[in-house]
């Protein structure tokens, strides 16, 4: 779709590339010119970082929400005139939560639109899918900026050093789960997970976690990816049901989530119900009060869901009233015919993710050279990063050997329809 | 039909042996076909699975054995694109999945050959195949490789044998088609084929069919130059030779039959056309030929004669007759005879038979010529007969022609008889008719009288008939008073033919209207056209007069000739039917009661009342207008229907006016009388479907305006309506409450205040209804007065009190503290009314033994106002049995000392409305210590009621007042407390 239709963005970004390329040739040969350049006052290219996420299908909520994160913050940057004197813009392409247009959206990001580097993709399938590009592309040293996805493909050799993370892993956030639940006497744990790298990556998280408590999993069922809200999980929760379970975490999308939870619950599974951060809990949860009948049972009770952000409610962190502001007032969809119709949230956890990864990306721009920054330049200004306060009461790290910057995860459940943070995991003790 | 069964027959072998071989190839080549792609596809599949599994095994040998399932997953995934894999497993050594892309689960079935893999961990590293079939019915090549000899683990992939079978399916099919597009193109040839050849031999069949039928007028065509061709012609050849004898024989058959057929069938004729019946018989009687008359004669057309014995139809003499006798003829010539012969079905005919003798196959046979004689036989019987009737028919009717001639006499007789007879009825009938009381006349079609009797002239007021026919010659309808009548009558009677009791006025000569009723009928012609009306006239005017008077007396009450109760009712059903109609039509009701009337009648004397009831009745009909009803209702009860109001208004101005008049003083019997009116309306009428319920709430208003104070009125409201409901449900729980003793009684201590001790008790009634609780008696006693429940409760209360108390006296009638005792029972008023009261006092203190100076009976002021006749009579019988009677209430009504006087009164209650004001008003300390030495001086025991604080006592003792009840010292109290009081010697007062 963001291929048919070539972005206003896309087009003032080649003029842009053009000058930006013989700016840097200029640097080769005449190393005084970048400073000419700066002091004659002319407007500085804008930076161009390209992003592939679903706009479209079940999991459009996902993308949509990150980029209006995304754009809360960068908007607010531009409009005070950018950083370093640039404003930083965004490319979105669609690629449905597919692996092949991906791959299709990186090469022309990469080849065609030339952007400065691929920023907050969405998806495990789709990013495993994209690294072997990045090796393809290490010439042109083409990084990977903090992807919403959990997996460890991409924080592990050979493909792991293009990639930079914010977020904590699925493993961590399957890990907390586990312990959590455990610690909560609930040692009969099952998985519903996506039957895809990303589900697996869950899978494999909570089976590894279990392994340290000499615990196997109960059970687990797998369901296709293109499973949507109005798909039929009734196998699914038949062969969970077979394992009794005492708690069951769910690898999925939210669609998917929601629509497990809401059979589930419909065949009298009462046992307690987790998901992770890629599940857009808010997006869930919405799904899951639509779905509901009048006088029928409430099918957010029970519900635990892990965050790798705190939780939007929590006004004490900078960071977070940070957003809330900035998110009311520039908070834009993406463009024109990019997405399909989406209702978006005023606030989401997904959202202020987006947030906070466009928050270290004007960071990280900052840190670059100011007149000339260069793709080769990316992992020197990531690293640099130590100690980095972001807001949200812990502190960020990045070096060389460490691309993964977060590692707290932060846990909600439902009340009254509302996401609130869960600190108290005492009512979820298993009888 | 014959050619296209015998080509189709041969068509049809081919046909089938072409079916069956085309079938077998078929089979043998789609089984042929069918295995080998099976085995090209298995061993493709087979080889697709083993490069994938090898492709596992090397590219992604080291994710496996670091565990990472998520890069495991992330290729397996891809490989689900490619065509026929269905699934991939892997697994580690130890048999645990690492990654597979089942949803949701992996089937138990792959699961087995998984675990089956790592049971056997050194297995061959080139894969091993399986077939495998699930539960849910799909079948899976499992294509399982070892990696690096089981301890890398296991790759397991499916591909799918439904893929494979479908490709076999569809190559099956495919050959299929191309087997049977053959088949259709080889049929096609082997069916003209077979045409070509079967056709030539088909004609040489139907050829050689037709020379054997003699049929030789057809040359075959066929020219071909085969065998076929060849036979074809030896065939013509020889079918010629044939032709050529046949047709010679047939020629020389034919003349000679041709001669013979003409000999017989002359014979033949001469036969059939003779007119007798020709005999043929043989030597031994048997008949041997015969002809069609003979058939006829005989009636025996269409059946078998030749053959038969003729005895069995001449008869046995007959055939004697003509019988030949032996060897030689019967007689030398022939012979003529004439005799009877009897035919078959039983009739005979005479006949004349010739005989003659004839030689018949060597034999002498006879040849017989029968005639039938019947016809010349009968036309001389005829003769004979035709002359006997004609004598016998002359001589009948000369015996016919004297009898007529008898009969005219007799006739002629009879008919003088009857004149006579005639002229006698005639002249008794016109007496009646002249002498009749009813009119009787005859008038014409178009009313003009053809004849009337002196009754009908009297009726009339004409003196004689002729001058009744003179006068109304132009018409008998000139007479009737309503102008249409007459015509209404001929009409009747024209169109019914009778009619009956036709009542109509009629104005006689003098002019006076006289009614009369009339019967008539039609007398019409023997054609049915109506010739004139006969009727008679009655003067009905008596019984008229007698019916109106009826009619008025039933609908109006004599004395004030006012409508009554059931005039009115219709006449406000009316008005009611009327508001229906019109929406602006305004109506009002109003229900009138006197106030004093009962006091006038008793004092004045019935007539006097009467006379009230009629000067009521015309103020009554004086303020009313004249569309206004005004009924009287019986007793002093008057009811007025105000229609076509403007405004409401209007009625309140009228009820205003009656008020105002009412007042006024009537003059009765030369007394002047004061009366007054209470006055119940309904305004809203509108809401109203019956008219009772109408009344009802008027005279719940009239009510509700005597409870307010006499001589006013009150327009009924909603309000009204519900406390009337209330009351009326009251009413009936009340009735059950008596008929189910719910009704109870406590007592309430008297205190003689010098000692303090209780020297006497008040019997009260409580009622707590079971829905609003305890019921107040100011509420209920009225009630039960006016349901008449008043006399059944208060003769229980009197017998249970006088029982109760002898219970608690000792031997000698004193309390168990050796006072004298007292009881105090209040008693309605209504008894005054009621002779039995008397009775009653005196059967429960016979009953109970309780003596009766220990009763006391309280009667209230308005008791002795409302019954002063009966009052002075009843309260003296009691005083005559011993009781003390009381005054309650003492103050409140139409206090009048003089009752202290007139009546035996004993004890006077002081109205606790004094006792709570002593306190505070100095006017009413006043009247109380008035009213409390007054009795005192009397003799009278005086008695405070509800004292309550200890001021109040204060008071009362300071002025010497004697006795008391209250609060102050004991609340009413069940039987048994009362009773344990007694017993305990409590009898002082609690408090001081």
């Amino acid at each position: 779709m963001g291929s048919g239709k070539r972005q206003p963005a896309a087009g003032l970004f080649r003029v842009a590339a053009s000058v930006r390329l013989a700016a840097a040739l200029c640097l080769c040969l005449l190393t005084l010119l970048p400073n000419a350049l700066a002091a004659a006052g002319e407007p500085q290219a804008p930076l161009v970082f390209g992003m592939s996420a679903p706009f479209t299908g079940p999991n459009r909520g996902l993308g949509i929400e990150y980029y209006r994160g995304i754009t809360a913050y960068l908007s607010h940057v531009n409009e005070q005139g950018g950083v370093n004197g640039r404003r930083i813009e965004i490319l979105p392409l669609d690629d449905g939560y597919n692996p092949e247009p991906a791959v299709r959206n990186t090469i022309r990001l990469v080849r065609e639109d030339k952007v400065f580097a691929l920023f907050s993709y969405v998806g495990t399938p789709t990013v495993s899918r994209v690294l072997p590009l990045l090796e393809r592309f290490q010439d042109e040293h083409v990084t990977l900026l903090f992807p919403l996805t959990g997996a460890r493909l991409h924080r592990e050799p050979p493909y792991g050093r293009y990639v930079y993370n914010l977020r904590a892993s699925y493993f961590e956030e399957t890990r907390a789960l586990v312990e959590h639940f455990v610690a909560a006497g609930r040692t009969r744990l099952a998985v519903l997970f996506q039957e895809d790298a990303y589900g697996r990556s869950g899978w494999d998280g909570v089976r590894r976690a279990l392994t340290t408590y000499n615990l196997e999993l109960a059970g687990e069922a797998a369901y296709a990816r293109s499973a949507g809200f109005d798909a039929d999980f009734g196998p699914q929760v038949r062969v969970l049901a077979a394992s009794k379970p005492e708690a069951i975490i769910t690898i999925g999308t939210y669609a998917a989530c929601a629509a497990f939870i809401r059979d589930a619950r419909d065949a009298g599974l009462t046992a307690p119900i987790a998901c992770v951060s890629f599940s857009d809990a808010d997006n869930m949860v919405k799904l899951l009060l639509q779905a509901r009948r009048p006088g029928g049972q409430d099918y957010t009770v029970r519900l635990v869901c892990s965050q790798v952000v705190p939780s939007y409610q929590d006004v004490a962190l900078p960071a977070v009233a940070l957003y809330r502001r900035l998110m009311d007032r520039y908070a834009q969809m993406p463009p024109e015919g990019l997405a399909e119709p989406y209702a978006p949230n005023r606030y989401s956890s997904v959202s202020l993710e987006g947030f906070l990864n466009a928050v270290v990306l004007a960071e990280v721009v900052r840190r670059m050279p100011a007149a000339n920054p260069r793709r080769q330049d990316i992992p020197a200004a990531v690293e640099s990063l130590k100690d980095f306060d972001l807001g949200i009461g812990v502190p960020l790290n990045f070096s060389s050997g460490q691309h993964q910057a977060l590692n707290s995860i932060y846990f909600t459940t439902v009340r009254g329809g509302v996401l609130v943070p869960l600190t108290d995991w005492t009512e979820w003790s298993g009888s | 039909m014959e050619r296209v069964v015998r080509r189709s027959r041969l068509f049809r072998k081919t046909l089938v042996f072409m079916i069956l071989a085309f079938g077998v190839i078929a089979t043998v080549m789609s089984l042929a076909f069918g295995q080998i792609i099976r085995r090209h596809l298995t061993e493709e599949y087979r080889s697709k699975a083993t490069a994938l599994a090898r492709s596992v095994a090397e590219s992604d040998l080291l994710s496996i054995l670091r565990g990472d399932a998520s890069a495991v997953q992330s290729r397996i995934d891809q490989y689900l694109g490619i065509e026929g894999v269905a699934y991939v497993v892997v697994a580690r050594e130890n048999g645990e999945v690492l990654a597979h892309t089942f949803v949701p689960e992996i089937p138990p079935e792959v699961l087995k050959q998984v675990r089956a893999a790592a049971a056997t961990p050194h297995g061959p590293q080139h894969p091993a195949v399986i077939d495998v079939r699930t539960a849910d019915g799909r079948e899976y090549m499992h294509v399982m490789t070892h990696l690096l000899e089981g301890l890398g683990g296991s790759v397991h992939i499916g591909m799918d044998n439904g893929a494979i079978r479908g490709f076999i399916r569809q190559a099956v099919l495919q050959q299929q088609i191309i087997t049977l597009g053959l088949f259709l193109v080889c049929t096609l040839v082997a069916f003209l084929f077979v045409r070509n050849i079967s056709r030539p031999l088909t004609r040489l069949t139907e050829y050689a069919g037709r020379v054997a039928a003699h049929d030789f007028s057809t040359e075959m065509d066929i020219s071909s130059k085969d065998e076929v061709g060849d036979l074809a012609r030896a065939m013509g050849s020889m079918a010629r030779d044939v032709s050529g004898l046949i047709s010679g024989l047939e020629a020389a058959v034919a003349n000679a039959t041709a001669d013979l057929q003409e000999a017989l069938s002359s014979l033949q004729a001469v036969l059939h056309n003779m007119a007798g019946g020709l005999l043929v018989l043989d030597a031994r009687g048997r008949v041997v030929r015969h002809n069609p008359a003979l058939a006829r004669l005989f009636r025996l057309e269409g059946e078998e004669i030749d053959g038969r014995a003729v005895d069995e139809l001449l008869g046995r003499e007959t055939t004697a007759l003509i019988l030949p006798q032996g060897s030689a003829p019967l007689h030398s010539g022939s012979g003529v005879l004439e005799t009877v012969i009897q035919r078959p079905d039983g009739t005979s005919v005479p006949v004349e038979i010739s005989v003659a003798p004839v030689a018949l196959k060597g034999q002498w046979g006879t040849v017989s010529i029968v005639r039938d004689i019947t016809e010349r036989r009968r036309s001389a019987e005829a003769l004979h007969q035709a002359h006997d009737e004609l004598e016998q028919m002359v001589e009948e009717r000369t015996r016919e022609l004297s009898r007529a001639n008898i009969q005219l006499k007799i006739e002629v007789a009879e008919r003088k008889v009857v004149a006579e007879a005639l002229r006698k009825a005639e002249s008794k009938y016109r007496s009646i008719f002249e002498n009749a009381l009813e009119g009787i006349y005859q008038i014409s079609p178009d009313g003009h009288y053809i004849s009337a009797n002196p009754a009908l002239a009297r009726i009339l007021g004409y003196s004689n008939v002729e001058d009744l026919l003179t006068e109304l010659k132009d018409g008998a309808g000139t007479r009737y008073v309503e102008p249409g009548r007459w015509a209404e009558f001929l009409a009747l009677a024209l169109e019914h033919g009778e009619i009956t009791d036709f009542e109509s006025r009629i104005r006689r000569r003098s002019g006076r209207v006289v009614w009369i009723s009339e019967n008539a009928r039609l007398v019409p012609d023997s054609r049915g056209k109506p010739l004139y009306i006969e009727g008679t006239v009655e003067d009905i005017t008596l019984r008229k007069e007698y019916e109106s008077q009826l009619l008025h007396q039933a609908f109006h009450d004599p004395l004030t000739a006012l409508p009554n109760r059931a005039l009115f009712l219709d006449h406000l059903k009316m008005a009611m039917e009327r508001r229906r109609r019109h929406e602006k039509y305004l109506f009002a009701l109003l229900y009138l009661d006197l106030d004093r009337f009962k006091v006038i009648n008793d004092s004045l004397g019935h007539d006097a009342g009467d006379e009230l009831l009629r000067a009521v009745a015309r103020t009554l009909t004086g303020c009313a207008r004249g569309m206004d009803t005004v009924a009287r209702f019986g007793g002093d009860e008057f009811a007025i229907l105000l229609e076509e109001l403007a405004a409401p208004r209007d009625a309140i101005r009228i009820a205003r006016r009656i008020l105002e008049e009412m007042a006024r003083p009537f003059v009765l019997h030369g007394h002047e009388a004061f009366s007054s009116a209470s006055i119940g309306i309904v305004l809203h009428t509108e809401s109203y479907d019956r008219p009772e319920t109408l009344l009802r709430d008027a005279d719940t208003a009239m009510y509700r305006a005597k409870e307010q104070g006499k001589s006013r009125f009150k327009v009924f409201n909603r309000k009204m309506h519900e406390q009337a409901l209330r009351v009326m449900e009251l009413e009936t729980d009340l009735r059950r409450a008596v008929e189910s003793h719910d009704l109870r009684l406590v007592y309430q201590p008297i205190v003689r205040l010098e000692d303090r001790k209780v020297v006497a008790f008040e019997a009260l009634l409580r009622w707590t209804h079971a829905l609003h609780g305890p019921v107040n008696p100011s509420e209920f006693i009225p009630l039960a007065e006016d349901a008449g429940l008043i006399y059944p409760i208060d003769y229980g209360v009197l017998h249970k009190v006088c029982r109760t108390i002898r219970a608690w006296m000792n031997g000698d009638g004193t309390s168990p503290g050796g006072q004298p005792l007292h009881v105090h029972l209040n008693v309605s008023g209504k008894h005054f009314r009621n002779p039995l009261l008397v009775g009653e006092v005196e059967a429960a203190l016979l009953d109970s033994g309780l003596p009766p100076s220990c009763l006391t009976l309280e009667i209230t002021e308005n008791a002795f106002v409302d019954n002063a006749a009966t009052a002075t009579d009843i309260l003296s019988k009691l005083k005559m049995l011993g009781v003390n009677l009381c005054i309650d209430d003492f103050g409140t009504g139409y206090s009048s000392l003089g009752y202290l006087q007139r009546y035996p009164i004993d004890v006077i209650k002081v109205d606790r409305s004094f006792v709570a004001a002593v306190g505070s008003d100095a006017d009413t300390q006043a009247i109380a210590g008035s009213i409390i030495s007054l009795g005192n001086s009397l003799g009278l025991k005086v008695v405070a009621e509800g004292v309550e604080t200890p001021s109040q006592l204060e008071f009362l003792t300071r002025i010497g007042c004697r006795y008391a009840q209250g609060f102050l010292f004991h609340r009413p109290m069940e039987e048994e407390d009362a009773r344990l009081m007694l017993l305990g010697g409590a009898c002082r007062t609690k408090s001081n």
